[in-house]
């Protein structure tokens, strides 16, 4: 709450009325800094990774549409995406969407309870709890996923 | 709040959006959120652990099968359109960021309106011609 | 013999040296640049005493501010090898060899570690909070002749929270933690604030719907202000509507 009249002359004061540097934390351009957690706190890097997981799901989610259309293309287009999805190297790719879907989903929680002033203090708890439901679940998915092939 | 001699260039504080359309989205988001996570649950399951096959991933005739019932039917519909929500809303929260002024922030929710219906649209298309075959 | 020039506390002993970077830009300047000091260090030297014996031995010309040596003011703000801290209670003992120092971050710089706190006030909403009643045990007896204790806020303005926000790191738009916090303690006791006002000041893309709940503000304040959960208790007044003014003020009085 500032209020700075106009005396004229003041020393200095053409040299204020420039901006001077401002630095800022985080690799990128100005706008896309929340993305560098280096040096942050553990609320940043569940901020950054819940960003970087929901881009690769919005992402994910019109790859899924796309290859879903294969099924309009009749049975045989149908099952030599099947024979590409049985692949390891797509089983691997599963299990990297299975921890997009689980960090978001369970940090979404987090951040529906503490964002909607539900438990506003304790978002370092609900994150470690988190953490442990989340590893354990992708550790079973990924074994299931892993070792049906 | 009048700094009659500013020191560098602030814009006016103005709303650039209707009041209360902040807190819808975000109430949008985490109520299409809380649904996720028992469509996107069931979703999982049905298309992974339930089918015999390598990954539990269903074959053509399975896929007719699955979605020609009409619960699940439904069921796909709502996923579609809540995962879709969700999805936009969150791209609204990064693009909101990227430090926009009003009238790109008004264009910006337009356009996703759009590809929101054009994405609900084509999905209730792809279903509905597939459980058409069942 | 050790001269008084050698020591920091001017006691003779001399235990180490430490290697400062400290940020250094002036008017004028086509980029900011690093200087680097030798600096001799006790056990209890902080960083404003270290930068102090650089003033006074090294370079006279390097620009910082502080005041009340105690953490009370909030003027001597800065980051010390990134950290958002208070120089005045921040050892260099603890800091590992080498120790950078530079001018926090998001507010525009005016020479060396000081910065144009003009931009971190013109955040805050009018109606800004000073004084608060006590949070002392309401039953304790207070002494004769006083009525009832108040006392200043904890935040002390000292800018760190707008520093470590990463949101704030993205845009100048928002209006960070300290606003909001301020905010959220004027609409919890008003004394014959508008907190209508105030919540409709805070119900804006770029003011309480900007927070994600990074929660490095929480993190950085020497204060005890806890602004993110303030944020997060604005948040849940606008979702939830439970805009209760009037019990509050009675609350208040």
């Amino acid at each position: 709450m500032s209020q700075t009249t106009t005396t004229p002359g003041l020393p200095g004061q053409e040299e204020r009325a420039q901006r001077g540097p401002v630095l800022r934390k985080g690799i990128g351009p100005t706008p896309t800094g929340w993305f560098d957690p280096r040096g942050r706190a553990l609320g940043t890097w569940a901020f950054s990774v819940n960003r970087i997981t929901g881009l690769g799901l919005v992402f994910y989610l019109y790859l899924h549409l796309a290859v879903l259309s294969l099924l309009l293309a009749g049975e045989s287009n149908w099952n030599d995406f099947l024979e590409i999805a049985t692949t390891w190297v797509f089983l691997g790719l599963d299990v990297l969407l299975l921890f997009g879907i689980l960090f978001h989903g369970l940090n979404g929680i987090r951040v529906a309870l503490v964002g909607t002033g539900i438990v506003p203090g304790r978002q370092q708890a609900l994150f470690w709890a988190f953490t442990v439901i989340g590893t354990l679940t992708l550790a079973y998915g990924a074994i299931h996923i892993l070792g049906s092939a | 709040m009048a700094t009659v001699a500013p020191t560098r260039p602030r814009p006016a504080k103005r709303r650039p959006v209707p009041a209360g359309t902040s807190v819808r989205a975000w109430w949008w988001t985490v109520i299409t959120g809380a649904a996720l996570l028992v469509l996107l649950l069931v979703h999982m399951v049905a298309h992974h652990f339930v089918v015999e096959e390598v990954g539990g991933l269903r074959s053509y005739q399975q896929v007719l099968e699955y979605i020609g019932n009409p619960l699940i039917f439904t069921i796909e519909c709502f996923f579609l359109v809540a995962v879709t929500t969700h999805a936009l809303m969150g791209l609204r929260s990064v693009l909101l960021d990227m430090g926009f002024g009003a009238r790109a922030r008004r264009r910006i929710d337009a356009g996703l309106w759009v590809l929101g219906f054009a994405t609900v649209a084509y999905g209730f298309f792809l279903v509905g011609t597939l459980a058409s075959r069942a | 013999m050790q001269t008084m020039e050698e020591t920091v506390s001017g006691t003779g002993a001399v235990t180490e040296t430490r290697r400062f970077r400290v940020f250094r830009f002036k008017r004028g300047d086509q980029t900011p640049h690093f200087d680097t000091f030798d600096v001799p260090i006790e056990q209890r030297t902080t960083v404003l005493d270290a930068l102090k014996w650089i003033q006074l031995h090294r370079d006279a010309s390097l620009s910082l501010r502080h005041s009340c040596y105690h953490a009370s003011c909030g003027t001597c703000g800065v980051r010390v090898n990134g950290r958002e801290v208070l120089m005045c209670v921040t050892a260099v003992h603890d800091l590992g060899h080498e120790v950078t120092v530079e001018p926090i971050a998001n507010i525009p710089v005016l020479a060396d570690l000081v910065v144009d706190m003009e931009e971190f006030y013109d955040r805050f909403p009018d109606q800004h909070p000073y004084v608060r009643r006590s949070e002392f045990n309401p039953e304790a007896a207070v002494p004769d002749g006083i009525a009832t204790y108040v006392r200043y806020e904890d935040c002390i303005e000292c800018g760190l929270c707008v520093s470590a926000c990463p949101i704030v790191g993205t845009t100048d738009a928002y209006v960070g933690p300290a606003a909001l916090a301020a905010a959220q303690r004027m609409i919890e006791e008003p004394r014959g604030a508008d907190p209508a006002r105030l919540i409709d000041w805070a119900d804006d893309p770029d003011g309480a719907w900007r927070c994600h709940a990074a929660f490095e503000c929480t993190e950085a304040c020497p204060s005890n202000v806890n602004p993110a959960a303030r944020i997060m208790e604005l948040r849940g007044m606008l979702v939830g509507g439970r805009l209760s003014f009037r019990d509050r003020e009675e609350e208040a009085r």
